[in-house]
């Protein structure tokens, strides 16, 4: 009788086992998101997000972390290097401004841009040093 | 005569005191923790930094939630289980460069210093001292450091789970170009 119920159950604790180690094993492995993919919560002014983040830093923390955003600005900075991919959005007059991070493959995109002219970037918000910083940004289509 | 006088002494006077500074704004920032299961590691390419020329003062500042992670479990663990970035969203290091007098940023040149001060990181302050490497080209500075760190010098708790196969300290490599400001 016992012999019975255990050969009975025996496929269903397998299957169990099996769903719970591929669905640990795909989540475990889960990669980052393409930003590409994500939606966009916030359209912003490069002056505006900076302007909040000195106005109320906790606040704009709360409300703009791990958010993606749309920020629209003039480039005044590239930093292209080995490793970097990075550029700088003016923010108000004396003030900080946007910085954000590129992937390596949006890097020939880049060096296409021209310094003054008004682009749009899309990424994730990490906070605020001296400037708003966005990391896995793409550059918007628009 | 005498006006002119005054708003050149006045612009030379600012000038020198808007170059008396070096900025970097890209400063890359890695962590390394071998464990027995899998390494760890993570990289940061936004760090700030600003030295004082005159002084050797320098000031670090980096965003906890600007560290990448391959894959996507290990940096919301580290956010959340961790450093607790939404509660401790910045680490910090003040300190000063030891001798940087002595150092020619009008030469190029690779020059070896150790910097001492205060990191703050998840809310917690430690003095630390570090050698630093500083590399002169064009009078442009590039420092370079690595140093270790314990995670429990820094009240971050490793879960009894995962306790043997965490590493206990972790290893911090730096590389920040700094442009005159």
């Amino acid at each position: 009788m016992q012999l019975k119920k255990i050969v009975k159950w025996f496929p269903i604790l397998i299957l169990v086992t099996l769903i719970a180690g591929i669905y640990g094993w795909k989540e475990y492995y889960r990669p980052q998101v393409n930003t590409a993919d994500l939606t966009v919560v916030f359209n912003k002014s490069a002056s505006q997000i900076v302007q909040e983040f000195e106005k109320n830093e906790t606040a704009a923390n709360a409300l703009y972390n791990d958010k993606v955003i749309a920020i629209s600005g003039k480039l005044v900075q590239l930093n292209i290097t080995d490793t970097t991919q990075q550029i700088i959005l003016a923010g108000p007059v004396s003030s900080g401004g946007v910085i954000c991070e590129f992937e390596s493959n949006q890097r020939n995109q880049l060096k296409q841009l021209q310094i003054g002219s008004e682009i749009t970037v899309v990424g994730v918000c990490t906070g605020f040093l001296m400037d708003v910083v966005m990391v896995r940004c793409i550059l918007n289509a628009k | 005569m005498k006006k002119v006088l005054i708003v050149l002494t006045l612009f030379i006077t600012l000038s020198a005191q808007a170059q008396s500074r070096l900025v970097c704004r890209s400063a890359t920032i890695r962590f390394f923790s071998k464990a027995p299961m899998e390494n760890i590691e993570a990289v940061n390419s936004n760090g700030i930094s600003v030295i004082d020329k005159t002084t050797g003062q320098l000031e670090f500042s980096v965003l906890m939630k600007g560290f990448s992670f391959e894959k996507a479990l290990m940096q919301e663990h580290f956010n959340e289980n961790y450093v607790e970035s939404d509660q401790f969203p910045k680490a910090i290091f003040k300190g000063k460069l030891d001798n940087f007098q002595s150092i020619n940023i009008a030469k190029d040149g690779l020059y070896t210093t150790t910097v001492t001060g205060t990191m703050q990181l998840h809310g917690i302050t430690k003095p630390i001292t570090t050698k630093v490497s500083l590399t002169v080209k064009n009078q442009l500075i590039t420092g370079e450091s690595n140093f270790e760190i314990v995670l429990e010098d820094y009240g971050i708790k490793i879960p009894s789970l995962v306790k043997d196969k965490i590493s206990k300290t972790v290893l911090i490599t730096i590389k920040a170009p700094y442009q005159n400001q």
